[in-house]
């Protein structure tokens, strides 16, 4: 009893530390895109994607204190305001999991609803970290095409995860 | 894959109270930071030193493609390229020769007016960690910190003018305040017209124009530097061109490329007061009411002019 509960605590934790490392990645490639002339005006959200797939799509429940740290640590690295980043990526968690409409089993409107469902959660998250950032600040800024870059590139990230999962699985096969 | 269906509902609703714990939290962590404090600074620079190998090696990848991309770009316009530079070549030799008779006459015009020689300023160069970023904020992180003798407040510039200032510092690491930020208000002047005037960052690729004077008459193209008023720049350092939007409103165009960023000057040695009394004291005579020195928008009595109008 003892020894597997020991266990199971070792499971979580490297499960989660795996999940944190990608995610820090996926932080640290969402800061060095800017660097790419596509991405010169304004990069894509990718956490918030990858956390959207996570959540919904492959039923990974993350924990809320990695997603706290990391947003301290997002936050850190873009020099935002300390704790927006950690309610957004927590709305967006929070959101994904309680946000669920009925669904067809056609794939096609699947991604339709996923697309639907994911602009529905990152707008109203990150109105809400806007509106933070107002109050902060006192300044509004152009957000627009943050917006629109990470509603555009949602489709490819998806596509993408798809093609990894189509081939892994024609792996094990 | 499974598709729309939601996690575990069971540790869904143990961890609801925590959710709410942790936002909590969170907008603890919020008002916290707006107060400032010193040990949240501390905190954010520790980190950033922390994460700044990190932040490089990842960055590397992504900035070796875009390396790349650009050397791409540049091979596809060479000819054009080519082209340009010649005529620019031409330009800058028939400039070379006439700035060598200024430099002569200004040295002169100097020696008469005993101008102090200006201070040169100690300058430190670091490596830029991170890409400028963020839609709430745009900084970047250099591999310079407290150890080689920054601090807050100092002034970045590159090879083509005003960077920014440094904000926070961390042992090895310090993160410049953009001059694009919207938190950056540079006090500035035009060199045409020698109106001063304050430039805010947007958070975008131009700066907007503040208090700047009705009367005053820009031009596109024209050159805007730094006024080193208030004390924190100094003088003279270029801060971009003035261009004109499709809807006739005027912004001005930084002349630091800040995506291509990979070098960074900070002025360690500058002082506002020592500033004031002897380096400004080579852009006053500008300014001044100096019979000898005829400049566009002042008279020979030193009063500002509109046109061909004097402005009382």
């Amino acid at each position: 009893m003892n020894t597997n509960y020991v266990f199971d605590i070792f499971s979580n934790f490297s499960k989660n530390l795996f999940f944190f490392i990608i995610l820090f990645i996926c932080i640290n490639i969402e800061s060095s895109l800017k660097a790419l002339t596509f991405f010169e005006q304004a990069s894509p959200s990718i956490l918030s994607i990858i956390l959207y797939i996570c959540v919904r799509k492959l039923s990974i429940n993350i924990s809320n204190l990695m997603l706290f740290t990391l947003g301290i640590l997002y936050d850190v690295l873009f020099a935002g305001n300390l704790g927006t980043s950690s309610l957004f990526f927590l709305l967006i968690k929070y959101m994904t999991q309680h946000i669920n409409l009925k669904h067809n089993n056609n794939n096609n409107n699947n991604n339709n609803k996923d697309w639907i469902y994911f602009t529905i959660i990152f707008i109203s998250s990150f109105f809400i970290k806007f509106i933070f950032n107002i109050f902060l600040n006192m300044k509004i800024p152009d957000f627009s095409l943050h917006l629109g870059i990470t509603l555009i590139i949602f489709p490819f990230i998806v596509v993408g995860i798809k093609i990894i999962y189509f081939v892994t699985k024609l792996i094990k096969n | 894959m499974v598709s729309g269906k939601p996690s575990n509902n069971k540790s869904l609703k143990s961890g609801n109270n925590f959710n709410i714990v942790m936002i909590l939290l969170c907008l603890f962590l919020v008002f916290l930071g707006k107060f400032d404090l010193i040990a949240i600074r501390s905190i954010k620079a520790f980190l950033s030193d922390f994460l700044a190998p990190v932040i490089f090696v990842f960055n590397k990848p992504v900035n070796e493609i875009a390396d790349v991309l650009d050397r791409v770009k540049s091979v596809s316009s060479l000819r054009d390229e080519n082209i340009r530079m010649k005529s620019e070549i031409r330009r800058l030799k028939v400039w070379k020769s006439k700035k060598e008779n200024q430099v002569l006459e200004l040295l002169e015009l100097k020696e008469l007016l005993k101008v102090i020689p200006e201070n040169t300023y100690d300058i430190i160069t670091g490596r830029v960690i991170t890409a400028p970023g963020g839609i709430f904020a745009n900084t970047v992180l250099i591999n310079v910190g407290k150890k080689d003798g920054i601090s807050v407040g100092q002034t970045a510039v590159s090879s083509y003018g005003l960077v920014g200032y440094v904000v926070n510092v961390g042992l090895s690491t310090s993160r410049i305040l953009l001059v694009i930020d919207i938190n950056s208000m540079i006090p500035v002047y035009f060199t045409g017209s020698n109106w001063p005037a304050v430039v805010q960052g947007l958070n975008g690729e131009f700066l907007k124009i503040k208090f700047l004077s009705n009367e005053a008459n820009l031009i596109e193209g024209e050159h805007i530097q730094t006024s080193g008023h208030g004390g924190m720049l100094p003088s003279g350092i270029s801060v971009g061109i003035v261009v004109k939007s499709y809807s006739g409103r005027y912004y001005v165009k930084p002349s630091v490329n800040f995506q291509r960023l990979t070098y960074v000057s900070i002025i360690k040695n500058f002082n506002a007061k020592q500033d004031v009394n002897k380096t400004f004291n080579s852009y006053a005579p500008m300014q001044m009411p100096k019979g000898s020195i005829g400049l566009k928008g002042i008279n020979s009595s030193g009063t500002r002019v509109k046109g061909s109008v004097i402005v009382e």
